[in-house]
């Protein structure tokens, strides 16, 4: 029998046509790619150093695909088929060696092992993955996904290809009786039922070269569409993932205003590189519009469609202004709960396209919806968005032993109370709870008072970017002269600014959220709750849990005061946004209501209270919850608070 | 057309009660400077007819810096030039304040149209472009809400009840504008704010003008607020209201 191999080419003496088919291949091939390299050079450049956290972004999102096998079927069929189809192209590439250059690599343990054995399985993975795909798709219809021709095409394409590689294989191993066939255990299976049906040997050797060439301008033409479909994945996702912000790019650009040519994104030139390429990067799965809460309340958005139709701008009309591709409803639509970043497989990044935008309908154009308007108007003649609001900034503390910090004063902590808290009636009682922990804990206290101006954040969310940067500016300063041993502020979107985006006004302070104080003080035993007992559910914050990454601390909160907390079907980084973000909290909404959509969860979960840590949050959940006929909603300083002011009487 | 657009910055309207206050004189505190509602319909008309002459505007404010607010928010709009009758801000004479507009006016070369919001936001008294008109000797059309480039002259709306009216002007004309659909102040462009903020106000003197009005005293109304909430089911909540209404009518509110 002498050494394992096979003898490549079999039954196809005129094979050395098939590099005429291949030369088409690699023209075809290399314009698609051209072509789609032609937009993505047009992008801006962005800083790609360092290195290290992009690279081990790749091997898990990429190599180890962990964003993908979150949903487990359809997730582990992708990467079984993404594993078989590298396994597949190696062998092809050692078929490539031992024919064109007479490598001696087709041969020995490694032939039956790996080209017979291994491939064999890889091709069986790759068929039962794709009639995963192909059953989902067509039998259960989720919505995310689409069912036009190429839909359809690529996954039954790929499955031909793959049925087809093991027939060739088991017609080879029926006509030349194989000695080590048994190692290709599938189509060896395959060859004993040939010989079960007396299949003449003659006319096995027609149906075998007949099928190579299908099999192999089958395979050529596939590999030729894929620059010019949405395979193009293949190559594009991973690139994706490479240059995705190692953040998860919760900080948006500081916009240069002197001197940028166009205030915002208007043109394809005004993205970066990594957003152009987020473009062909798309695989269509449909996850991102599974999680947006503006598509799920019928508002007419999907990321995943914004996506694709800048995708297409970008390849039919190239030259032409953003605004013939998405409408201001549609950028507007976004609450940036990023959501759809979190859920993306490959990394693209939405908000950041968004904004930018909104940055151009804005400044550029002086488009803005109304309620949302107002409240910019507002931050920029009073210094916070709460129209008609009552209150003066030190309202809420009346009565409570706690200054304004004034000039020539140190300051330990500084309490950011933001300006729901100081505006708002409901956020107000939160400040006042809050602030009752804090001196409970014999903090040494500071307000800034008539200091304190709003950070910006809705105008900055909103694409007003100019006002942002003067507040970010105002405020830096004044934190500056203040420089506070710590800050600590009961809004998320205040914890974002503080914490993230101001340092690139110059900010570096130690900054925390109330949820995480808290926690802390728990711990070293600073403040003592007295048991609780209540059900709660706790809504993540977009802001505190998708963007500063504070998940557990609330939860600890909740469980010394004694609750007894029960998750919602969303929550984590998975949470679903209460329908605020984006400068939503001052607009009229439609219907149905984000809140409602969140509330319904919450209602599910059969628990007592509602806890959360935003005071936007606070106020649409309120809302929410009351209309689906839940129970109380409070922010965990009140719930803390309930716990141990009976603590702090009985010290006394 | 050539058009003047008088504007005036006012105490946040939207300050809270009692930030405020009025001891004999203003005091605002921290409350800020803000445009005028109804200049900002001003504005917006200003702009509209501008653009549809293809002409400029000039703005026009009396008072202290303070009032560069208004006149930076009327360049960042569309302005051509922008003007400040230097005067210490304090209480308005209507006869003294058209006496220095006019002044001005024709220091600043006269105008087709000039154009003032109803009423300034904060004294509320919508008389100065009526006097203007006076001492100029035009017409005058108040609470305008739309106006239209009739070659070369204005076609002007206004609300009448159940329905509007409108007149036509050929020649020069005093208008004032007031809230309405067409007149609401479109958001200025952020490049033209940032540009804005670049150019120049103009100073303009004040022309001697004699006092007609002094202010004799100024204080703040005494408000006296009770609230409590009424609690318990839906019967007892209504009969401790009525009670509540029948004590209050009887006391006057007093205990
Ligand atoms: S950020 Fe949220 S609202 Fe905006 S597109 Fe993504 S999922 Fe939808
Ligand atoms: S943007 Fe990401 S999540 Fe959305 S369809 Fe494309 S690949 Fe899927």
């Amino acid at each position: 029998m002498g050494i394992p191999h096979r003898v490549v080419y079999w039954n196809v003496p005129d094979h050395a046509w098939m590099y005429l088919p291949f030369a088409i291949l690699c023209i075809v091939f290399a314009y698609g790619v051209w072509r789609r390299w032609r937009v993505w050079a047009t992008g801006r450049r962005m800083p790609l150093r360092p290195w290290g956290p992009r690279l081990r972004r790749l091997l898990s999102h990429a190599g180890l695909q962990s964003r993908v096998v979150r949903r487990p079927l359809q997730g582990y069929a992708h990467l079984a088929l993404a594993v078989a189809f590298v396994l597949l192209f190696i062998g092809t590439v050692v078929v490539a060696l031992k024919a064109d250059f007479g490598l001696p690599v087709m041969q020995g343990a490694f032939y039956l092992w790996f080209e017979s054995a291994t491939l064999d399985a890889a091709g069986l993975a790759g068929i039962i993955a794709l009639a995963i795909f192909l059953v989902r798709r067509y039998a259960l219809r989720p919505s995310a996904l689409g069912r036009e021709l190429p839909d359809f095409l690529v996954p039954f394409t790929l499955l031909i290809i793959l049925i087809t590689g093991f027939l060739l294989q088991s017609l080879r191993i029926y006509a030349t009786h194989d000695p080590w066939g048994a190692y290709s255990f599938v189509s060896y299976g395959l060859s004993a039922l040939y010989a079960a049906w007396h299949l003449s040997t003659p006319l096995a050797l027609i149906i075998h070269r007949s099928l190579w060439w299908f099999h192999l301008l089958l395979a050529f033409s596939f590999l030729g569409a894929i620059p010019y479909s949405k395979l193009f994945h293949l190559f594009m996702a991973p690139v994706a993932i490479l240059l995705s912000d190692p953040d998860g790019a919760t900080k948006l650009e500081k916009l240069d205003l002197e001197h940028s040519e166009r205030l915002g994104a208007n043109m394809l030139t005004d993205f970066t590189v990594k957003d152009l390429i987020d473009l062909d990067a798309c695989t269509e799965c449909g996850r991102c519009e599974e999680a947006c809460p503006a598509f799920a309340s019928g508002k007419p958005l999907s990321p995943k469609r914004l996506i694709l139709d800048l995708r297409e701008h970008a390849h039919e009309r190239p030259l032409e202004p953003l605004t013939a591709a998405i409408e201001d409803e549609t950028l507007f639509a976004c609450t940036t709960c990023r959501a759809c970043m979190e859920a993306c497989p490959v990394d693209i990044e939405h908000v950041p396209k968004i904004v930018g935008m909104r940055r151009f309908r804005v400044m550029e154009e002086g488009e803005m919806p109304t309620g949302l308007a107002e409240a910019v108007q507002g931050i920029e003649e009073r210094g916070h968005p709460f129209r008609g609001a009552q209150a003066s900034r030190t309202t809420w503390m009346e009565g409570l032993p706690i200054r304004e910090w004034q000039p020539g004063e140190t300051c330990e902590t500084l309490l950011w109370v933001g300006c729901a808290g100081a505006f708002d009636p409901r956020a107000q009682k939160v400040a006042r709870a809050l602030t009752q922990l804090l001196l409970a804990m014999g903090e040494d206290l500071k307000v800034l008072g008539r200091r304190e101006s709003c950070t910006g954040d809705p105008a900055r969310r909103a694409g007003q970017e100019y006002l942002y940067q003067m507040q970010a500016e105002e405020n830096v300063k004044t934190l500056k002269d203040v420089a506070p041993r710590r800050i600590v502020t009961m809004c998320p979107h205040c914890l974002h600014q503080l914490r993230d985006e101001y340092r690139d006004f110059g900010a570096d302070f130690e900054v925390v959220h109330h949820s995480e104080y808290l926690q802390a003080a728990l711990v070293t035993g600073r403040i003592r709750a007295a048991a609780g007992g209540r059900r709660i559910t706790y809504h993540d914050p977009c802001y505190l849990g998708r963007y500063e990454g504070v998940f557990a601390a609330p939860r600890e909160v909740l469980k010394a005061a004694g609750g007894d907390v029960v998750e919602m079907a969303h929550h984590g980084p998975d949470s679903f946004c209460c329908g605020a973000g984006g400068g939503w909290a001052f607009r009229e909404e439609g219907v149905p209501r984000v809140n409602r959509l969140r509330a319904k969860e919450a209602v599910a979960t059969g628990a007592e209270v509602v806890a959360t840590g935003c005071p936007f949050c606070l106020s649409m959940m309120t809302d929410g919850v009351k209309a689906e006929g839940g129970g109380e909603v409070e922010d965990i300083a009140e719930i803390l608070w309930t716990q141990v002011a009976p603590e702090v009487t009985a010290q006394g | 057309m050539r058009i003047l657009c008088f504007v005036k910055a006012i105490l946040d309207p939207e300050a809270p009660p009692g930030a405020i206050r009025f001891p004999g004189k203003v005091e605002s505190g921290d409350v800020s400077t803000v445009l005028g509602p109804f200049e900002g319909n001003a504005l917006e008309l200003a702009l509209q007819i501008s653009e549809a002459s293809a002409g400029s505007f000039t703005a026009v404010a009396m008072g202290d810096g303070a009032q560069d607010v208004a006149l930076r928010k009327a360049l960042a709009l569309g302005a051509g030039r922008a003007a400040r009758i230097d005067v210490a801000t304090g209480f308005v004479d209507p006869l003294g304040a058209a006496r220095r507009l006019e002044s001005a006016a024709k220091e600043l070369g006269g105008a087709d149209v000039y154009i003032f919001g109803r009423q300034a936001g904060d004294w509320d008294m919508g008389v100065t472009a009526g006097l203007f008109a006076g001492l100029l000797d035009l017409p005058f059309v108040p609470l305008v809400q739309q106006a239209e480039v009739a070659g070369e002259g204005l076609r002007l709306r206004r609300e009448i009840p159940g329905g509007y009216e409108e007149s036509l002007r050929t020649g020069p004309i005093v208008l004032s504008v007031t809230n309405g659909p067409r007149t609401l102040m479109r958001l200025p462009k952020v490049k033209d704010v940032m540009l804005a903020n670049r150019k120049p106000i103009d100073v303009l003197k004040p022309a001697e003008v004699g006092e007609n009005l002094t202010l004799a005293e100024i204080a703040q109304a005494q408000v006296t607020r009770q609230s409590r909430m009424i609690t318990g089911d839906a019967a007892s909540q209504a009969a401790q209201l009525s009670a509540e209404l029948r004590r209050f009518l009887v006391t006057g509110g007093g205990n």
